[in-house]
């Protein structure tokens, strides 16, 4: 095993390989050779989630790993977000990266990045989590309306303050009030757009385009690759 | 279509549409390039607000995930959609091989026990149905969770219909397939057979709901049963 990746490590580096040094070699590639989408996190010369997730679905378990170490932080950070609770975050996070793993192989790279799949995923099975636990609330009692507004005001200004990503932070107020108490309500605070309607008692029609209007301007600002 | 759908696409990327809403909207995104185009792009977008609220997980989660995953079977990549296909035509083709397959499976069992001109019929008139159900003005939504399953019903009782579609159903054998009935207090019904792929089922439309009081999903053998053969792995009562 050892010879083999001496042997391997003299020859000249090829695009591609896919080897365990495959990542020290693709680095210098990945900078000259073409250019990634910002969030594809190699900034610092890792391999890109997408090369990992194309990997992990034919059953890589050490690029699951690295996977892990990439986006653990942003699936548990962004689930944290909208369950707040601690131990049911740790719980939904794992469901996360295990269904990560299991529907590798149905990722489609046409489709968007690894990274937003991965969030795509996540953002849905936490709020899953938030409807499902509501649904049963709601029915028992209908004060619902109340308990999304004592929530509201907390949840507002933990995002603001822990907003790591400055680029993120600067785009967001760039936006309307408006235009970003929906986005924030909807996206980090896991409500429904009729919820979000209630809480900034604003009609219904108007969150809908507020959260379009400013998720395009947030797209924009960010610079996102199209 | 209503005029404003097209605006919906923000609110879908939250996960902000109630079900009902969701449903109807990733119909259109079937047939709306833009849509989905926009869709891809906005995704990308809340990525970007996920990676900035990044934190910490617990160090054990590390080893739990990597251990679990020691015993998950990863599922296979779909063979029949080509690169640069629109999903519409994916789901299209999928659901041509899941009818030529099931037609396969029953001749070679010798029971047509679904008749097989009342499965292609349903395929193509499912489209009008599902949204005709979940836009009916009476319409009414339901969900509920067994084990780690849930089940969406958007029941019209004036048209005595119910649109169910579910997530999180384990893979099956190839050998099995789920099966929808109508459950009430004489027994169960059958209401067909469920296209599943990628955890989900295509959303059914169920009919002839008299006396039904939920609508269950079990796991029967390709070509399905008569009656139902094992429990229901999944059940949701339809709404009062």
């Amino acid at each position: 095993m050892e010879d083999e990746q001496r042997r391997d490590s003299h020859e000249p580096p090829l695009a591609g390989a896919r080897d365990q040094w495959g990542a020290n070699r693709e680095v210098p590639m990945g900078r000259t050779g073409r250019l990634r989408p910002v969030m594809s996190g190699d900034s610092e010369g890792r391999i890109t989630a997408d090369e990992l997730l194309g990997r992990v679905a034919r059953g890589d378990t050490e690029a699951f790993a690295q996977l892990y170490d990439q986006l653990s932080g942003a699936i548990y950070g962004l689930v944290r977000r909208i369950l707040r609770d601690p131990a049911q975050s740790e719980e939904v996070t794992q469901e996360v990266l295990v269904d990560v793993w299991r529907r590798a192989a149905k990722y489609d790279a046409d489709r968007g990045s690894a990274t937003a799949w991965i969030m795509t995923i996540a953002h849905r099975r936490a709020v899953d989590r938030v409807r499902w636990e509501e649904s049963s609330a709601a029915r028992e009692e209908r004060t619902a309306r109340q308990t999304f507004a004592a929530a509201a005001d907390p949840v507002a200004e933990e995002v603001e303050t822990r907003l790591e990503h400055e680029q993120v932070r600067r785009c967001l107020g760039s936006l309307t009030d408006l235009q970003r108490e929906s986005v924030r309500l909807a996206y980090y605070g896991g409500y429904t757009y009729p919820q979000v309607a209630e809480l900034l008692s604003i009609p219904l029609g108007t969150v809908k385009t507020r959260l379009r209007d400013g998720l395009i301007r947030l797209r924009d600002c960010l610079g996102v690759a199209r | 279509m209503r005029p404003d759908i097209h605006h919906l696409t923000g609110a879908y990327v939250a996960d902000a549409l109630p079900p009902q809403e969701e449903l109807l909207f990733e119909r259109h995104l079937e047939e709306c390039s833009l849509c989905a185009a926009e869709v891809r792009e906005l995704r990308e977008t809340t990525a970007r607000l996920a990676l900035a609220a990044a934190q910490q997980p617990p160090p054990a989660l590390r080893q739990q995930v990597l251990a679990e995953i020691g015993s998950v079977r990863q599922q296979p990549p779909p063979v029949l959609s080509l690169p640069g296909q629109r999903r519409a035509r994916a789901t299209w083709l999928v659901r041509v091989a899941a009818v030529v397959v099931a037609l396969a499976i029953i001749a070679a069992l010798g029971t047509v026990i679904l008749r097989q001109q009342d499965r292609i019929d349903r395929l193509q008139a499912s489209n009008t149905e599902v949204t005709e159900v979940i836009s009916a003005p009476d319409a009414q939504t339901a969900v509920a969770k067994t084990g780690g399953a849930s089940g969406l019903v958007v029941y019209s009782r004036e048209r005595n219909a119910a649109v169910f579609s579910s997530s999180g159903l384990a893979d099956l054998p190839s050998d099995r397939i789920y099966q929808l009935w109508a459950i009430g207090p004489s027994g169960a019904t059958s209401e067909g057979l469920l296209d599943y792929s990628n955890g989900r089922t295509e959303p059914a439309v169920a009919q002839s709901l008299a006396g039904a009081q939920s609508l269950g999903v079990t796991a029967e053998p390709a070509g399905g049963s008569a009656a139902p053969t094992s429990d229901p792995v999944l059940v949701v009562p339809l709404p009062a």
